[in-house]
């Protein structure tokens, strides 16, 4: 356990080192920036001097589940950015053979850098998500147990990606890892995001909707209770279920494909 | 008790042949020179000792384990040849993340961190970027990583790469040091003279296969260095 926490730290200062986290945080900072000057807005709408009350109730709680979605998918963008040469950067600069000369087994290793990484990505969306959260908390319906909820899944889904991420990194170049990984992500949240608008769709897409990573999904269901007027398809407890599964899923692959590396590469 | 058995270790990558069925035992507490013209297989038989990389067929067993055991890893110090160091760290950082991979407790490892760092001459560089570090200054910090924790077998691939006479002398000093210690010491290297100097046993690699090997008294004939003995191992 002293020997993960101890490449877990080393993880996170090597992202930190290779300015990928700082460039992250920077851009986190202006997006938290943005959000504490323009998220407190609420609709103001009115006919004829009359303030339509409900319907701007509702818009409150949507643009406050728009605002968390978009964060999940930076905090995976982020998670993603850093996993890509977390692992695979270490390969080829040696790193990971000084680390393997002492009483480490592979999985432990690979298993600190993702954990890194994740920690890393999870910090700065966590500090952006409180924000937005926080803001939206004076809104009617927004409540805190649904958002502590949906935390969980955008944590449990960041490290679903990052760890898809770092196993792809270990067979191609890192401009290959991301290009893959994004265009992964846009087809997943794509067909989620028109799953949750309410199409109906079949065949693989329908599959994805039904059975994928549930990376916007998850969330999303999470910050449900915040729209009493709105009913997701499913139990509730699926989309949670699905991106625990490819999370673990997505590690197996990771922890496999590394423990057939020879070194040095 | 063994250190290190090659059994019968074969390696191959596709149709070229690395190491051809390797047979050599390296008993716990004496210092071997493994040598080789270039290609010859040493690094290749370092890599499947160290669990780097798989033996086509056969085995090898590092302290009694299969290597790609971690307990087998234990008490062991490497200076690879591609010495590898995160160039935005510094040395401190790096061996207190070594310190903290060998278990070492928090008390001690500051003493054996700073310990190393003096020996090794590079204690008033401790705290710069190891990019800042020459070529010879980092082969410094190598051999403090592989000496970090008093190891029980050292395992040293070209240790004195980069490394100036002075930097030569003192590392000859270390092996001699940590061989007094007991320590098994494996030195890997082209530098005939200081293996010569530093080991007892030898073994001469070429084309995969072990050519010679056993105690240097009982290989090098009267008026013979270790030089000729080479040539005649691989030349024939």
């Amino acid at each position: 356990m002293s020997a993960f926490g101890a490449l877990a730290r080393e993880s996170l200062r090597d992202a930190a080192r290779r300015r990928g986290l700082v460039v992250a945080a920077v851009v986190s900072a202006i997006a938290g920036l943005a959000i504490a000057r323009c998220g407190h807005c609420e609709a103001a709408v009115s006919i004829q001097g009359q303030e339509l009350s409900s319907r701007a109730e509702g818009l409150g709680a949507a643009s406050a589940i728009a605002s968390a979605a978009l964060i999940a998918l930076w905090t995976y963008a982020v998670a993603a950015l850093l996993a890509s040469d977390g692992l695979a950067a270490a390969l080829e600069d040696g790193v990971v053979e000084a680390v393997l000369a002492r009483p480490v087994s592979r999985d432990v290793l690979a298993l600190a850098r993702l954990a890194g990484v994740w920690l890393g990505a999870c910090a700065l969306g966590a500090a952006l998500f409180a924000l937005a959260v926080g803001l939206a908390l004076d809104r009617p319906g927004v409540t805190v147990l649904p958002a502590l909820d949906a935390a969980l899944a955008i944590g449990t889904a960041a490290w679903g990606v990052a760890a898809l991420a770092m196993c792809i990194s270990l067979s191609v170049p890192r401009a290959a890892t991301l290009i893959s990984i994004g265009a992964v992500g846009i087809a997943v949240v794509g067909i989620e995001c028109a799953e949750l608008l309410g199409a109906h769709m079949a065949g693989f897409p329908g599959a994805v909707a039904g059975y994928g990573p549930a990376w916007l999904a998850a969330p999303a269901s999470a910050l449900a209770p915040w729209l009493t007027d709105v009913s997701l398809p499913g139990p509730p407890a699926w989309p949670h279920a699905r991106a625990v599964a490819w999370a673990a899923l997505a590690t197996v692959a990771l922890i496999a494909r590394f423990r057939r590396i020879e070194l040095p590469r | 008790m063994y250190a290190v058995e090659w059994r019968a270790a074969s390696k191959r990558y596709g149709r070229r042949t690395a190491l051809d069925a390797l047979e050599l035992a390296i008993p716990a507490g004496t210092c071997w020179g493994l040598l080789g013209p270039n290609g010859a297989g040493k690094t290749t038989a370092l890599r499947l000792a160290l669990g780097f990389a798989r033996a086509t067929t056969g085995e090898v067993v590092l302290q009694g384990l299969p290597p790609t055991q971690p307990a087998a890893r234990a008490g062991l110090g490497l200076l690879p040849e591609r010495l590898a160091l995160p160039g935005r760290a510094t040395p401190a950082q790096w061996l207190a993340l070594h310190a903290e991979l060998i278990g070492l407790a928090r008390a001690e490892s500051g003493t054996a961190i700073d310990a190393a760092l003096s020996r090794t001459g590079i204690a008033d560089r401790a705290s710069e970027p190891i990019a800042g570090l020459s070529k010879g200054l980092r082969q410094r910090l190598g051999f403090a990583t592989a000496l970090l924790g008093a190891p029980a077998l050292l395992v040293l691939d070209e240790p004195g790469s980069g490394l100036d006479p002075l930097g030569i002398r003192d590392a000859r000093g270390w092996i001699e040091a940590e061989r007094a210690r007991g320590a098994t010491v494996v030195v890997c290297s082209h530098q005939l003279s200081e293996v010569e100097r530093t080991c007892d046993h030898v073994a001469i690699l070429d084309r995969g296969r072990v050519v010679a090997s056993g105690a240097l008294h009982s290989l090098v004939r009267e008026g013979e260095t270790l030089e000729d003995l080479f040539v005649r191992a691989v030349r024939g």
